[in-house]
């Protein structure tokens, strides 16, 4: 994207109303308080002064404030990395939620950076995306009182309020939207809440005390610095003997100002004979989840924990769990869809789980237990808790689906369990004719451009406006849609490819478009020439607003240039434009920003810089060629570290990308996402001089590398529970950042790990530790065996 | 440093305070500093909630034990802030490089373009609420001394009337408005040099 000009000449003196009233907008619209947590600023608050206190006494000889520093110290360190929401309800960007417990709909900022219960009190929410998601209850239609109603107003604003009787809610879930695209996508006027049920009306005055779960939830707060800290002593059993570790994770229910919420803390935990102790530091309700792989999560009921109180004590048994077994399956064609996570509710101590893989990341990554699909869209799901577990298939193109099964005991195996996922996103509009009236009949097609996988279906979908000019095209798949308004009778007009967009579709979105409405007066004319001067002819050139940043915005508008490379748009708004070039390969190129004037002929030549670069990308896992992934190109700037945005496309069907017409200059083609996941790495450097031609060049998509492990004894025995550090060769341990998976018989699989030379220490109860050294590559498995000497 | 003062009696004032045992003074230490020592570490190292509390929590406990050091050449809050620049320049090293997609949100000329000209022109009412310009205000109001950020916090976010604010700090109306339009200056200065630094615009 071209830089802005800088300005001709910089005001002398600054108008001193024109900054008032910038500060005024900016503190007002911009500004996101960050201010800490109340409970952090507590605990931090008495360790400084017990601290400071300490120290005096210490120098004086007194020693007063050392108990009270040493319960500080313990405070903070349970409090440390709990991940609570804001309480300020002035604070716009917390405009978000989260509700656990007993079916209650939550909605969270797409930012992830705070969340806040919806149904508690009427508020309104200020934040550019929303994300609504649910906890664990299955119905896929709400039911709510009767005067309720949830609506998103045109600011994006999430307001709650009073509606008819019967009036039905519409609330639309967002998820995460596709990887960091989304600022393109506009947020729906609408939403639709899938799954879950909200048992509480939605009351109608801001921060008025909601139902008996506020009541609940503030019942339970304490002054953490005049209280005595609650203890939670945990005795863990693993095949009904003291466990020696155990991963925990421990979730606090609060509340306050009628807003509950659910912090939780991961652990990993050394028990001595199986007892765990935890000083909880504040009262509340508490539920402590623990795991261990090869045996289901056990997890207690919730807990009220009380200061001055007798320490509770409960008993976890880990057992192994059942095995679920099935197929996920597009609902509509009945393919079998890849790549989908498959997991268990309610086994991660969560206050809820999103449906989205990007939202998740806010929520502690992707569970650890949950499972993808084959390529057959098959999965197998191990260690599923005994009772009643609620199995929940996903893929971020697709509404999530669950299964509830019952009676499911220890050993069991359940097989054959099919989910169906369906789409949810729609485009529907008006067409009109030359004289602005509602055109009937008219046939409407949009084709996909960006499937990020071949198992999504239809591409090409088609409606035909109806008496009033409306058509409507539901149940489409998310992705980016070239739609154009072919008229009533396709076969024998010329098609007008002033009647062509492109639109944005997020899953679960709703986008309006409109064909053939006026929207100016101007006529903008224009000639594409290459850098040799000849015309470009037969290229799709765009015309769209000039919104700032590098989005596609829903308003573009294409034609296609004649054999002399000239093109026209009529009836242009005047005002900032960006004129882009579509490529073949569905990349998009910034060609000029422009500013046309009302009520005018605006005609200007384009030229092209003739640089191209193509090639293909490889896998760096499979080694195959990756078919619909997202690029973009970046450069490289003498000034500084940082790489200036300068285009994007994706790759096509055989994993080919092509990018057209860059400047000269050093760039990287960066791989932004691929096989439905982020990637976020990028190629070497590629200097584009110019009247140069580069060859097509080979560029991998790294998730990184993995290795499988082998742990023997002297006498070829398997170990297993086997504890596993991974160091960088600059000694940073990044085992923290590593998937393991125990694949059984003594076999661990390492994924994403960084490509390069690795460190890796076993340390297993009864032998001597064990240190390798091994060179992690793309596109290559790294198998090691280790065999582990019992300590004499 | 924005500010004419070069010697800071108040808080020098307060740290022999703190040094003789006041409790009182350590107390106005932590909550004078805390929420502005907050969003300057926030806006340096992010959204994780843990590592800046991390620091924040690092950054008071080693100001506390050192403050005997502190000799009045900057504001207590700017000596807070040298601090805790070395804890968040540490929790840097410790990260990952940053991803593509995070340069892309961050780097946007055209907005940054907009931005710069915070003191001469009018600010478009698409960008605003863009999280660039986020980004930039909360940057530029943890630059600030605090006592420039508050006043214009409680001008314009919380709508303070002046004589409000004046009565508040025990200061006359006529030295908050001094102190508010050096504060309207500072922020427009760092705003400025934010954006174009960001943008890398001329």
């Amino acid at each position: 994207m071209k830089r802005p000009e800088p300005p001709a000449t910089p005001p002398e003196s600054a108008p001193d109303g024109v900054l008032e009233a910038n500060l005024r907008l900016l503190l007002t619209r911009a500004y996101v308080a960050q201010r800490p947590r109340e409970e952090f600023r507590a605990a931090l608050r008495a360790r400084i002064l017990s601290n400071w206190e300490r120290r005096r006494a210490r120098s004086t000889g007194r020693r007063a404030w050392l108990s009270l520093a040493i319960a500080a110290g313990l405070a903070i360190l349970v409090l440390g990395t709990w991940n609570r929401g804001s309480r300020d309800p002035q604070d716009a960007n917390s405009a978000l939620s989260a509700l656990l417990d007993s079916g209650h709909v939550a909605a969270r900022h797409a930012e992830y950076e705070d969340f806040r219960a919806v149904s508690g009190s009427r508020t309104t929410y200020h934040a550019p995306r929303l994300e609504i998601a649910t906890p664990t209850h299955l119905e896929h239609t709400i039911e709510l009182a009767a005067d309720s109603r949830i609506e998103i107003d045109p600011d994006s604003r999430l307001v709650l309020s009073s509606a008819p009787d019967g009036d039905t809610i519409d609330v639309r879930m967002i998820r995460g939207m596709a990887h960091h695209a989304s600022d393109s996508l506009n947020a729906p006027q609408h939403y639709r809440i899938i799954g879950g049920r909200i048992q509480a009306p939605l009351v109608s005055e801001r921060d008025q005390p909601g139902p008996a779960v506020i009541a609940d939830a503030a019942a339970t707060q304490s002054d953490p610095k005049n209280s005595a800290s609650p203890e939670l002593i945990a005795r863990v059993l693993v095949d009904g003997r003291p466990a020696q570790r155990c991963s925990a994770t421990f979730a606090r229910f609060s509340g306050r100002n009628g807003e509950p919420s659910v912090h939780w803390e991961d652990v990993d935990l050394t028990l001595e004979n199986g007892v765990c102790a935890f000083d909880v530091a504040m009262a509340g309700r508490y539920r402590l989840y623990v795991s261990l792989e090869g045996y289901a999560v056990a997890a207690t009921d919730w807990l009220g924990l009380e200061p001055d109180a007798a320490p509770r004590e409960v008993t976890l048994e880990l057992k192994r769990g059942a095995t679920v077994r099935g197929v996920v399956r597009d609902s509509a064609s009945g393919k079998p869809i890849a790549n989908a996570l498959v997991l268990s509710e309610n086994e991660t101590g969560r206050p809820m789980l999103p449906c989205s893989e990007p939202a998740m990341l806010g929520f502690g990554g992707i569970p650890p237990r949950a499972v993808r699909t084959d390529s057959d869209g098959r999965f197998e799901l191990r260690n599923v808790a005994p009772g009643s577990p609620l199995i929940r298939a996903q893929h971020d193109a697709y509404i999530p689906s669950w299964i509830p099964l019952s009676d499911v005991r220890e050993d069991d195996l359940r097989e054959n369990l099919e989910f169906h996922l369906g789409h949810d996103a729609a485009i529907d509009g008006i067409v009109f004719d030359e004289s602005g009236a509602p055109l009937a009949d008219s046939i409407v097609v949009a084709m996909n451009q960006t499937l990020p996988l071949p198992t999504h279906g239809q591409p090409i979908f088609v409606a035909r406006s109806g008496k009033d000019g409306r058509f409507e095209l539901p149940q489409l798949p998310s992705g980016t849609f070239t739609m154009i308004d072919l008229g009533t009778d396709p076969e024998s007009s010329r098609v007008d490819l002033q009647r062509l967009k492109l639109i944005s579709l997020a899953t679960r979105s709703r986008v309006h478009v409109e064909f053939g409405r006026s929207a100016g007066r101007c006529r903008f004319e224009g000639t594409l020439i290459d850098s040799a001067g000849d015309a470009v002819g037969g290229t799709i050139v765009a015309i769209s607003e000039d919104k700032g940043g590098h989005d596609l915005n829903a308003d573009w508008r294409s034609t296609q240039t004649d054999e002399n490379g000239r093109f026209t748009f009529t009836d242009v708004a005047p005002g900032p434009h960006v004129i882009y070039r579509v490529n073949a390969s569905g990349s998009v190129d910034d060609v000029a920003h422009l500013t046309i004037p009302e009520a005018t002929t605006h005609s200007l030549e384009l030229r092209l810089s003739g640089l191209d670069v193509r090639g293909r990308l490889i896998s760096a896992r499979t080694g195959r060629t990756v078919p619909n992934a997202y690029l973009v190109v970046l450069r490289e700037t003498e000034e500084r570290e940082e790489l200036d945005f300068t285009a994007k496309g994706s790759t096509n069907d055989l994993g080919e990308f092509e990018f057209r017409d860059l400047l000269p200059g050093t760039i990287r083609i960066g791989v932004v996402a691929f096989d439905d996941v982020h990637a976020g790495n990028y190629g070497d450097p590629i200097v584009l001089a110019p009247g140069a031609t580069h060859p097509p060049i080979e560029l991998l998509a790294r998730d990184g590398g993995w290795a499988k492990l082998e742990l023997k004894d002297a006498e070829g025995g398997a170990i297993e529970r086997a504890e596993i550090e991974l160091r960088t060769p600059d000694g940073v341990d990044i085992s923290g950042l590593i998937r393991q998976h125990s694949e059984g018989a003594g076999r661990v699989r390492l994924d994403n790990l960084p490509l390069g030379e690795l460190e890796i220490r076993v340390r297993v109860e009864g032998f001597e530790s064990r240190t390798t050294r091994t060179s992690v590559e793309p596109a290559r498995e790294t198998n090691l065996t280790l065999v582990l000497i019992r300590k004499s | 440093m924005l500010s004419n003062e070069t010697s800071f009696p108040d808080d020098l004032a307060l740290r022999d305070r703190i040094l003789s045992g006041d409790r009182a003074a350590a107390e106005s230490l932590f909550e004078r500093n805390l929420d502005a020592l907050y969003e300057f570490v926030h806006y340096r190292l992010g959204r994780d909630r843990g590592t800046v509390e991390s620091v924040v929590q690092d950054t008071l406990l080693v100001a506390y034990q050192k403050l005997g050091q502190y000799e009045g050449r900057s504001s207590l809050f700017t000596w807070l802030c040298g601090i805790a620049k070395h804890k968040v320049m540490s929790e840097r090293r410790k990260k990952r490089p940053v991803a593509i997609a995070d340069l892309l949100d961050q780097v946007d000329p055209e907005i940054d373009d907009l931005l710069s000209k915070v003191a001469s022109e009018p600010i478009p009412e698409h960008i605003l609420e863009r999280r660039e310009t986020r980004q930039l205000v909360g940057a530029t109001l943890s630059s600030l001394p605090p006592d420039y950020r508050e006043v214009l916090i409680q001008k314009y976010v919380e709508e303070r009337p002046v004589a409000e604010i004046a009565r508040k700090s025990a200061k006359s109306e006529k030295a908050t408005e001094s102190t508010l339009t050096r504060a309207r200056t500072a922020f427009a200065k760092i705003f400025e040099l934010l954006a174009r630094r960001r943008g890398d615009l001329p």
